[in-house]
């Protein structure tokens, strides 16, 4: 069921990651326990293998992958680590 | 006089069974601090159910385990509960923490309009990480431990008596403290891969409405 009403507009807005993006995203799912799931959205499930073709791929999934992953990385430059970060703006 | 929580647990997939099972950790709390549990339970998480139980029961918390999207959250079988512009407005004068995708972006800030009211959830997708080797024993699943403890510290800071507000603090905090965990120990390679999900899932946990509302 896709709940996401808004998903024509997103994707329209969807940011395009560049292939040194996929690359890197790809090495670091590839550093997932084996056996691992990620439960994400409207009720997927999918294996680390699953993901990683998603990734390379480009589609709705791999892209939501790479936000993620280059969240985190603009997350780490923004001191979300720290404490201060916590709190609400 | 008995608060009243109402929690619906779909069970119809491996990540509702991990959110049902977990939920579980803090029914004897709810029970200690005095409040009765309705729970619906698999096919009972309908709307139909929720519906009456919200309007004949007026539970003061709501905790909703499901899937979801952006102005709504779902049951059993992903089939819509509560819905922005059609029956939020069940959720007035409540403290709902809806551990779903996405709700707090549209359905939460709906919500938390409404006068004495708090809604706390999530402004992006949810991400729970876990193994298949653990999905008959979920509670047992220490990676799926790193999001569904904070996530439960939600719940259980409210009912010790806490403001809202003040459970999302100690819910991030609790991400926090996983990730620095993670960051700082000699973990293996295996765990710190599910650091980039908790600062997610802590960057999107949401308050929306009144702070300072307790139940």
């Amino acid at each position: 069921m896709n709940f996401d009403k808004n998903k024509d507009a997103n994707e329209k807005n969807a940011v395009q990651y560049d292939d040194d993006v996929r690359d890197l995203v790809v090495a670091r799912l590839e550093t997932l326990p084996a056996g691992a799931v990620i439960s994400i959205g409207s009720g997927q499930e999918l294996t680390k293998e699953k993901l990683i073709q998603c990734v390379k791929e480009g589609n709705e999934t791999g892209q939501k992958m790479m936000e993620i992953e280059m969240s985190f990385l603009q997350g780490l430059k923004d001191g979300i680590l720290y404490d201060e970060a916590l709190a609400f703006n | 006089m008995t608060k009243r929580l109402l929690l619906t647990r779909p069970d119809h997939d491996y990540a509702t069974r991990y959110l049902s099972a977990w939920a579980e950790k803090f029914f004897d709390l709810a029970k200690e601090k005095g409040c009765s549990i309705i729970d619906l339970r698999r096919e009972r998480a309908n709307r139909i159910e929720v519906e009456s139980v919200l309007s004949k029961r007026n539970p003061c918390f709501v905790v909703i385990n499901g899937h979801g999207g952006d102005d709504l959250v779902a049951g059993y079988e992903n089939k819509p509960l509560l819905i922005a512009k059609t029956n939020s407005s069940l959720l007035k004068g409540k403290i709902t923490y809806a551990i779903s995708c996405q709700s707090a972006l549209v359905l939460g800030e709906e919500v938390g309009r409404y006068k004495d009211t708090a809604y706390i959830g999530y402004k992006d997708d949810f991400i729970l990480l876990y193994l298949e080797k653990y999905r008959t024993r979920p509670t047992e699943d220490n990676l799926a431990g790193l999001f569904l403890e904070p996530s439960n510290l939600v719940a259980t800071t409210l009912l010790k008596g806490h403001t809202a507000k003040e459970s999302v603090l100690r819910a991030r905090q609790e991400f926090l403290r996983n990730i620095q965990k993670l960051l700082t120990s000699k973990t293996t390679t295996d765990d710190s891969s599910a650091l980039r999900y908790l600062v997610w899932d802590m960057k999107h946990l949401t308050l929306c409405g009144k702070g300072d509302k307790k139940l």
